[in-house]
């Protein structure tokens, strides 16, 4: 018996039907997992400062390394409402709403990430 | 012919090669668990083509076991999941060597495409695998896709490079079983 | 690989690939239609795939869903002059009374069961709900009834069954039993409202009557993907484990959270053990899955008073393989099945139990 050690028509083949196979995976399977999220967690200084529920309307004020950041809890999103930084370009990130969304004061060493972000549910048994 | 004892030491030789390879390998950092390049196919691809089918399905067995023993995961769920993909690519590498004895020779399997399949197969036996025995949650599935894709890739890079051992091998010393 | 090799391998891999994902893609994930209706003393929602019907008959289908359940309520109402009010009153009269044709198939069926469980599940506890005030969502009592007054109703007959079905008569032991179909009822219920939505045409729905529901096809390519919601939420922990609902399954809860006064520091909630008269002890939550919804509601209660010792005898003698009770310190028991299914959502410490043989 010997295997030809040149590729040939048959492995394109094979590695063809294998593409689709797993392209059909992707179809099936395949989950971006970033729903919306349900818990906010607000770092100063890289240290876990506060822990917010996502459904619960809130503002939270923050100190940082330059002055106060204050954020906003509404509709199940969070966001920098004002930060004593120049350019406040984590105020311009707007509402965070997703698991794995992140925004951040650098300037004044405040960050929020959010965790949850479980896909919704078609219903809920109780 | 060979004697049974030059076959033997051949065989040992490949498998130490392969457990080598797979050592490396399992010291190799992976970005996503599961997701490794499987190298050590490479060997029993090689060993298909020079030695035919029953000398790689001795390469792949005793690599499985001895480098289970070397690593110390011998008899663990890594061992069950290393066998269990190790048997379904071997046995789709069996399938694959007894189609290139019927079909027609424009039909035929070089190692390129052998090596995709097996290396399809090793990922899927070992996700079924991991999914039903240790991590029943619905949430893994997303992971598969891509887990697939990685190993057709890498398939296609063992596959490639066996084909290029052997082509070098040929120009240094003539298969030894194709006479 | 060789660079030509790879250029010309690279682009047909790529087209190959996506028409892969553009064909299983292709009908996406269907948005969903929700309509909610008040019926059985709570809120109903009926969810259809935007994509299974049009929103005009969803809505038109939804309304005849709503006539159905109001009929089959009057029907199912323990007083009054419904058809199960009539038998009561019968019952209270006379040890045998005769059973209407509309009225058999479930009582039936809830007797088997009730006998089944072992009378963990029962209809036959309707004066002792009415004691304890539970019949009435706006009259709780604010505490528990005297135990002479609870001894007094367990001496009457109170369980369904000891009592005797044949064709055209129910007969009890002596009279005074009193049927309170609300442990199985409601899946029933949900039942018809999905006959209902199937015969308006519409092939793909789910049925949530008051946190209990039953599934018809799926979502699009997918199943319907429910969370069971946790027994003792809190503002971050809300949900125990997420499910996927296969065409035709049910999943009802019973739990000690949904009618219940406290008095001295203690729970008193509508889970009445038949066999004592009083709130079932041991349990937070019980969930039953099965393709019968009256089976599941059913199950879910006798599952909840059986607590974690009766769990598996329970669920063998009811046929449900997918179980699963949170016991009084919120620790997790599920049967193998059950286990399977579920996807965790909070850390919950879960013991997987056995079903006998």
């Amino acid at each position: 018996m010997t295997t030809n050690p040149q590729r040939t028509h048959a492995d394109l083949v094979v590695i063809g039907l294998l593409l689709v196979g797993v392209g059909m995976a992707f179809g099936q399977w395949w989950a971006p997992q970033a729903g919306p999220a349900d818990t906010a967690l607000v770092f100063v200084g890289g240290g876990e400062r506060a822990r917010l529920p996502l459904h619960v309307d809130a503002t939270l004020e923050v100190a940082g390394t330059i002055g106060i950041s204050r954020l906003q809890v509404a509709d199940g999103g969070i966001r920098f409402a004002d930060s004593p930084c120049r350019h406040k370009l984590c105020v311009r990130a707007g509402f965070l709403r997703h698991g794995h969304d992140a925004a951040a004061c650098v300037p004044n060493r405040v960050s929020v990430a959010l965790t949850g972000g479980n896909r919704s549910y078609d219903s809920i048994n109780f | 012919m060979r004697s049974a004892q030059q076959q033997d030491a051949l065989i040992g030789w490949f498998a130490a090669l392969a457990v080598v390879i797979h050592i490396f390998e399992a010291g190799l950092p992976s970005p996503v668990p599961g997701i490794k390049p499987g190298l050590a196919n490479v060997i029993t691809l090689v060993v298909l083509a020079r030695h035919g089918l029953a000398a790689a399905l001795w390469v792949g067995a005793l690599r499985v076991l001895a480098g289970s023993l070397v690593i110390g995961t011998f008899l663990t769920p890594t061992f069950a999941l290393s066998a269990g993909g190790a048997i379904a690519s071997l046995a789709v590498l069996a399938l694959a060597a007894k189609w290139n004895q019927v079909a027609p020779s424009n039909a035929q399997l070089s190692l390129l495409g052998m090596g995709c399949l097996a290396a399809v197969a090793h990922m899927s036996a070992q996700f079924v695998l991991a999914w039903r025995l240790f991590v029943p949650h619905p949430g893994l599935l997303s992971l598969l896709p891509v887990l697939l894709l990685a190993a057709l890739l890498f398939g296609i890079c063992t596959g490639w490079l066996a084909n290029a051992l052997v082509r070098e091998a040929a120009k240094l010393a003539p298969p030894p079983v194709a006479a | 690989m060789n660079a030509a090799l790879v250029r010309r391998l690279f682009a047909p891999a790529l087209i190959l690939v996506m028409i892969g994902v553009l064909v299983l893609r292709q009908p996406g994930d269907p948005e969903l239609v929700e309509r909610q209706l008040y019926a059985l003393g709570t809120q109903v929602t009926v969810s259809v795939p935007a994509t299974a019907a049009d929103a005009d008959i969803i809505s038109a289908a939804v309304g005849q869903v709503g006539v159905a359940l109001a009929a089959f309520q009057r029907t199912w109402q323990p007083a009054g002059d419904g058809r199960l009010g009539t038998l009561n009153n019968s019952l209270a009269e006379s040890a045998t009374a005769p059973l209407h044709d509309e009225l058999r198939p479930l009582i039936a069926q809830a007797q088997d069961l009730a006998q089944r469980s072992g009378q963990r599940f029962d209809p036959g506890i309707a004066k002792l709900v009415q004691l304890w005030g539970f019949d009435d969502a706006e009259a709780f009592r604010d505490s528990p009834p005297a135990d002479t007054q609870i001894d007094a109703l367990l001496d009457q007959p109170h369980l369904l069954a000891n009592a005797r079905l044949d064709a055209t008569t129910l007969a009890a032991p002596a009279p005074g039993l009193a049927l309170d179909m609300g442990g199985i009822a409601k899946g029933t219920a949900v039942s018809r409202s999905l006959d209902v939505l199937r015969s308006a045409g519409i092939e793909h729905a789910l049925v949530n009557a008051g946190g209990d529901m039953q599934a018809m096809g799926q979502v699009g390519r997918r199943p319907w993907h429910i969370a069971i919601r946790h027994p003792r939420p809190t503002e971050t922990r809300r949900l125990l484990a997420a499910l996927d609902l296969r065409d035709g399954e049910a999943v009802f809860t019973s739990g000690d959270y949904e009618r219940f006064f406290e008095h001295d520091g203690q729970r008193y909630h509508h889970l009445l053990d038949p066999r004592t008269g009083r709130p079932a002890q041991g349990a937070q939550s019980a969930t039953a899955l099965h393709t019968d919804a009256a089976v599941a509601d059913a199950a879910a209660t006798a599952l909840f008073v059986a607590g974690v010792e009766d769990f598996a005898k329970t669920a063998a003698a009811l046929d449900i393989t997918h179980a699963l009770l949170i016991d009084a310190e919120g620790r997790a028991f599920a049967t193998p099945q059950m286990q399977q299914r579920l996807e965790w959502l909070s850390n919950t410490d879960v013991t997987v139990v056995e079903l006998p043989q």
